[in-house]
């Protein structure tokens, strides 16, 4: 189980199931904003990350599949392809603007185009063990096809209160479970919550004791295997051996972080080293 | 792919140097030779080559990996002795942002031009290396974790990385915006000798040499690569390293073995009949060489015969008429 023998690249692309809470509780407030829009922030950060991890001049290489399920008043499969369809599950490309460097010591406005593949959205209970069952059955089939792969991860984002709590266990258990020739898939769970400290790829529950939806998700996560501890070792993440796929409460950018080490082989994610950050 | 060249060179104390290079080219498992990010290159009429390590996840690497490569062989703006890298990189920085523009200009793909709204680079790690057999000195210019490695009847050298376990996955890189450029590179330099082996190699190979040096098997490690003489074999040496105990990390991997070998006395007369006998040979570089300066002096010898005749001419013809006003 070495995570490392089958490289995720065009010849053997890897598989990212991202499941995100749409429930009713996901309108509680969150910052500025609900948890909602921070879930779907995060969503839409990642696919764009994808697309830019696997992007080679100006094509997008066809790395990953992806496939994003929200759950709330009902389970919808909102994105299925290999990675260099997902442009085209857009919904729009919003007009933005942002400060950068100008390069001469000053700051200068430029125009960004934001992709937005998914709104906000919270209505109904939480069928999380539905997407974890529909989850499931998606990386069964992808490593029956290709059993000798690195095996899928699959995301679940949630505020952590599933209507079926145990069922949902079971199904991420079942995830666990499956592996190919080289490791069991992975389940991540990121943990949107008000309070509290922030956490990620903690290696026990001393964090967020009194927590019980954070403890829930912290047992329903992988273990954090070997190569991606040592990429996150690597990344600068502060990490304990135990560490499991989990992040509580993290903010932005960590989570971006964590995905991208954990969503595609560590040597694809280099970035220019910038001795003033 | 596979480039061999031989090219001789006569010295002033009448020693031939045979320089031999070899270079090779394969991509990531699981990935095809067109996603490589890395570029080589050679000018061996100027003794130089370069290899380069585009990094993946920058803005069109790949553009900038071969611009770096290209500009450090065919261009003689660098010099090492004035180590002028900032303006050496100024037009391939400038060639890089019109390639990029020309890319992204009505295309409205998020993913294309936020990255060049941003000024987001393309970033490379380098090695350039000058062998000047004349004077049996080299110079290098090297930034990141792309390694040079000399082999001595003496010793094993390695540039700038010396241990297996000081590669990291941020390595310092010549940038595509002059601004961005945290880093210079390093210049070092040193003597060829006969027998020597320069090595110039990515970041991958060069960790499993370092490894292999570690335990004590460098020369081993060496005399496998040299072995090598085509890319085919070069690609089943890399599928095969990268299940060994000690293992070839999964990357793109370039390499480029220089070997450097006194002449035997066969060769050294065989050498000496080409260029006598002006006879052309594709491979041998420096032949050609020397037949263009065989060329070069003939035509200066005629012409200073004709000036010379030509004088000899008037003063005979002076000589006749203050003869004839004489009588």
């Amino acid at each position: 189980m070495a995570y490392n023998n089958v490289p995720i690249g065009t010849s053997n692309p890897g598989c990212i199931v991202i499941l995100v809470d749409q429930s009713w509780s996901m309108s509680e407030p969150y910052g500025d904003g609900t948890k909602a829009e921070r879930a779907s922030l995060a969503v839409n950060h990642v696919l764009e990350e994808l697309v830019l991890a696997c992007r080679r001049g100006d094509d997008i290489r066809e790395r990953c599949h992806v496939t994003v399920i929200g759950y709330g008043e009902k389970v919808n499969c909102i994105i299925d392809g290999i990675i260099s369809e997902i442009p085209s599950y857009l919904l729009e490309v919003k007009d933005t603007k942002k400060k950068i460097s100008d390069g001469a010591g000053g700051l200068v406005e430029v125009n960004i185009k934001m992709p937005i593949w998914l709104e906000p959205l919270a209505n109904g209970n939480t069928p999380m063990h539905e997407a974890f069952q529909r989850a499931s059955e998606f990386v069964d089939e992808w490593i029956t096809d290709r059993p000798d792969v690195f095996p899928p991860i699959v995301i679940n984002i949630t505020d952590g209160a599933a209507t079926h709590p145990d069922l949902t266990a079971d199904f991420a258990r079942k995830i666990m479970n499956i592996s190919s020739s080289d490791g069991n898939a992975l389940v991540f769970n990121l943990h949107i919550a008000n309070s509290g400290n922030k956490v990620i790829l903690p290696h026990n529950n001393s964090q967020f004791t009194g927590e019980p939806l954070a403890e829930y998700l912290f047992h329903i996560s992988s273990p954090l295997p070997s190569p991606l501890y040592i990429a996150a070792d690597k990344s600068g993440l502060p990490i304990e051996q135990g560490a499991r796929c989990f992040g509580y409460n993290i903010d932005e950018s960590q989570m971006i972080q964590l995905l991208q080490f954990g969503s595609l082989d560590v040597t694809q994610i280099r970035v220019l080293p910038n001795p003033t950050e | 792919m596979l480039h061999k060249y031989e090219f001789y060179q006569t010295l002033l104390n009448d020693i031939m140097l045979n320089l031999t290079f070899n270079r090779y080219i394969t991509h990531k498992e699981g990935e095809t030779i067109d996603d490589c990010q890395d570029a080589m290159h050679e000018n061996v009429m100027l003794g130089r080559f370069a290899i380069a390590d585009g990094a993946t996840r920058s803005f069109f690497p790949k553009i900038w990996a071969d611009l770096l490569v290209n500009h450090f062989c065919d261009n003689s703006i660098f010099s090492f002795k004035e180590k002028n890298w900032i303006e050496w990189l100024q037009p391939i920085q400038q060639e890089w942002y019109e390639k990029a523009e020309e890319k992204v200009k009505d295309r409205n793909l998020f993913y294309l031009t936020n990255s060049f709204n941003t000024r987001e680079p393309a970033a490379a790690t380098f090695i350039g290396i000058e062998i000047d057999i004349k004077t049996e000195k080299w110079q290098a210019m090297i930034i990141g974790d792309s390694c040079l490695f000399h082999k001595t009847n003496s010793g094993f050298s390695s540039y700038l990385i010396e241990k297996s376990v000081d590669f990291d996955s941020f390595p310092e890189a010549f940038a595509s915006y002059a601004d961005k450029n945290y880093y210079p590179p390093t210049f070092i330099s040193g003597a060829i000798h006969s027998d020597d082996i320069l090595v110039l190699t990515t970041d991958a190979i060069a960790k499993w040499i370092l490894d292999h040096n570690e335990s004590g098997n460098v020369g081993t490690c060496l005399d496998r690569l040299c072995e090598l003489d085509s890319n085919e074999k070069f690609c089943q040496f890399v599928n095969q390293a990268r299940s060994e105990k000690v293992r070839l990390v999964n990357d793109d991997v370039t390499l480029m073995l220089i070997s450097i070998e006194e002449l035997n006395c066969d060769e050294k007369n065989k050498s000496r009949h080409d260029i006598s006998s002006a006879t052309h040979n594709s491979e041998n570089i420096n032949s050609s060489t020397n037949v263009l300066e065989t060329i070069i002096w003939g035509l200066i010898a005629g012409v200073t015969g004709v000036w010379i005749l030509r004088w000899v001419f008037y003063f005979i013809q002076d000589l006749l008429l203050t003869l004839f006003k004489t009588n």
